[in-house]
């Protein structure tokens, strides 16, 4: 968008009427709480002054999806392996359940990363422990540790080891935890399992939820980082780098020559408040 | 401040698993401790005899209403019954629909994430009778029940019932630190019922914990939604109760890890004890029988 833009407020409001006037009035109720007027430059800060908002997308994040009202978003599943553990690459994904769900998510969204796919990152490969019926009836765990033994046989540059579990593994029960400690403690390598079946939660929010408290559980002060500590060091928690947009900060902070890390890749979505969407930004 | 213990009730279905951990648990706050009652049956019925109703708030039922678990609070599901016990039941699917076993799991998820193990000594499991998926087993994963008692009798099938369980807990003992704390023999007046239970759990390396006899007085207070302790405290089964508790009480870390053993061992107890007959010994028997049959015809 141009900075000359010209934001006129009079004829997008009646263009939003004649949009809603052809919704059945419930729906056009929940959709106009979508299409908001953006206030004219000069006017923002006057709102702001006087302590009313200038302008608020009621979208929000943590609700169950409403036909009609284009709220529909992804599942837990999508929330974590989709959007917080898949794009972290040198990290090996496990579909855990039958094969569909990595099937149609194989390749990721938006997957542009620095590394040898296959050899030392992984991210558009699609690793799946294919449940079949006898799995149901008996349970996975088994399956899944020889499953954790052939990644590391056939990649054994992999920095770790996620089981994302798909909803056949909380209807059965499955003891995934159990399996992460006990492969963790044979191979040594970060074996995080998160119990991120599909139908948990209302939308692909809890999966977000779900995914960043496995890194805080599984992950974080489990094991010795070497790092040289410097006064400028920038801590970025919540960078996408899914289309490169963190390669810009990257290069800045070599530019400023100071140590940035991302941690976990993962944007977190506090339950139970509207997020406004932002733009990338540290 | 002791550390909390958590102990789970199994045994197969109609033994008396949640007659016999309610009434226990009724002797133990006597003895000083703050309990919290898990009931993990979509029947919903191990808290009736405490609570003198039957629950109707459960974790499940109500968050099915409120859309999910996740809008729940804890003060919407714990109740509090006889003595200050407190009291919450997962609820889930009535029969034939549904998956209980990922009710009992989400529930107990719920409780632990919402603080419902804080200020107790004792929160005890009671769980609906054959293990027969992941989902209940969930009390005997690792960071809950440590101790396990089944609840078993003198009949065969509950003796096979107790062995599966067994095999249940030991998988998750290896893993998760689970052990079986003894077996509880509700009498139920078959032959050498007594000495079965022990050898039963002298092949299982447990113990006997308590054998309780057959008392109608427990249907009695049952009727009347109480336990034995609070409608007959001055009776004799009130009493086994009493005893049963302290030896809980009384075994926090002697639990065992179980070894089950095979259906051929079973019956091989059973025949040494005399129950089960040999083929020779009833071919001998019906001979006897018919050879006294014609000698009535023939005279």
């Amino acid at each position: 968008m141009s900075a000359e833009y010209e934001n006129d407020g009079a004829f997008n409001e009646k263009l939003i009427e004649e949009v809603l006037a052809a919704y059945p009035e419930k729906s056009a109720k929940r959709r106009r709480k979508h299409l908001i007027v953006a206030k004219a430059a000069g006017e923002e800060e006057a709102a702001a002054e006087d302590g009313k908002v200038a302008s608020e997308c009621e979208v929000k994040s943590n609700i169950k999806s409403i036909p009609g009202v284009m709220t529909i978003r992804g599942c837990a599943y999508a929330g974590s392996k989709g959007v917080v553990w898949g794009p972290v690459k040198d990290m090996v994904h496990v579909s855990h359940g039958p094969v569909g769900c990595g099937q149609y998510s194989w390749s990721q969204r938006r997957n542009y990363y620095i590394g040898t796919t296959g050899i030392d990152t992984f991210v558009t490969m699609q690793f799946t422990s294919d449940f079949k019926e006898k799995d149901i009836v008996f349970g996975g765990d088994k399956k899944l540790d020889k499953v954790i033994d052939e990644i590391e046989a056939l990649f054994p540059l992999n920095h770790g080891v996620t089981i994302q579990s798909e909803c056949p593994i909380g209807l059965i029960g499955d003891d995934i935890e159990a399996v992460a400690k006990r492969k963790n403690k044979e191979i040594g390598k970060t074996i995080v399992p998160v119990r991120c079946e599909g139908f948990r939660g209302v939308s692909q929010s809890l999966g977000h939820h779900i995914a960043n408290d496995s890194i805080r559980d599984w992950v974080f002060d489990k094991k010795e980082i070497e790092h040289d500590a410097s006064p400028y060091d920038v801590n970025v928690i919540g960078d996408y780098n899914i289309g490169g947009d963190a390669w810009p900060h990257a290069s800045c902070s070599k530019k400023w020559d100071c140590a940035s890390s991302a941690i976990g890749r993962a944007m977190r979505r506090w339950r139970r408040s509207s997020v406004r969407p932002r733009p990338n930004s540290i | 401040m002791a550390a909390l213990r958590q102990i789970a009730f199994y045994g197969k279905g109609g033994i008396g698993k949640s007659t016999t951990s309610q009434n226990t648990l009724a002797a133990l706050v006597d003895l000083g401790q703050k309990i919290l009652i898990v009931g993990c049956d979509p029947k919903a019925d191990s808290t009736r005899l405490i609570l003198h109703a039957k629950a109707q708030d459960t974790v499940l039922g109500l968050a099915a209403e409120a859309g999910s678990v996740e809008d729940l609070e804890l003060s919407d599901v714990l109740k509090v019954g006889y003595k200050g016990i407190k009291c919450v039941e997962s609820g889930g699917p009535e029969p034939g629909v549904g998956c209980a076993g990922r009710g009992v799991i989400t529930s107990i998820n719920f409780l632990e994430e919402n603080g419902a193990y804080d200020d107790v000594d004792y929160v005890s499991y009671d769980v609906l009778g054959d293990v027969v998926c992941g989902g209940f087993a969930m009390p005997i994963r690792e960071g809950k029940a440590q101790e396990i008692y089944i609840v078993m009798s003198g009949e065969m099938m509950a003796l096979y019932a107790a062995n599966n369980i067994a095999k249940g807990i030991l998988k998750y003992a290896h893993s998760g630190g689970v052990r079986l704390g003894g077996l509880v023999c509700n009498e139920r007046q078959t032959d050498k019922e007594l000495e079965l239970a022990e050898a039963l759990a002298a092949k299982l390396s447990s113990k006997l914990i308590h054998f309780v006899p057959r008392d109608n007085i427990v249907q009695h207070a049952e009727l009347r939604r109480q336990t034995v302790i609070e409608y007959a405290p001055d009776s004799k089964q009130a009493d086994e109760y009493r005893q049963l508790a302290t030896k809980i009480h009384n075994n926090s870390g002697k639990g065992t890890i179980p070894t089950p053993i095979t259906m051929e061992e079973l019956e091989q107890m059973l025949l040494d004890f005399g129950i089960m007959k040999t083929e020779e010994q009833q071919l001998a028997e019906l001979a006897a029988k018919e050879a006294k049959r014609v000698a009535a015809v023939a005279s």
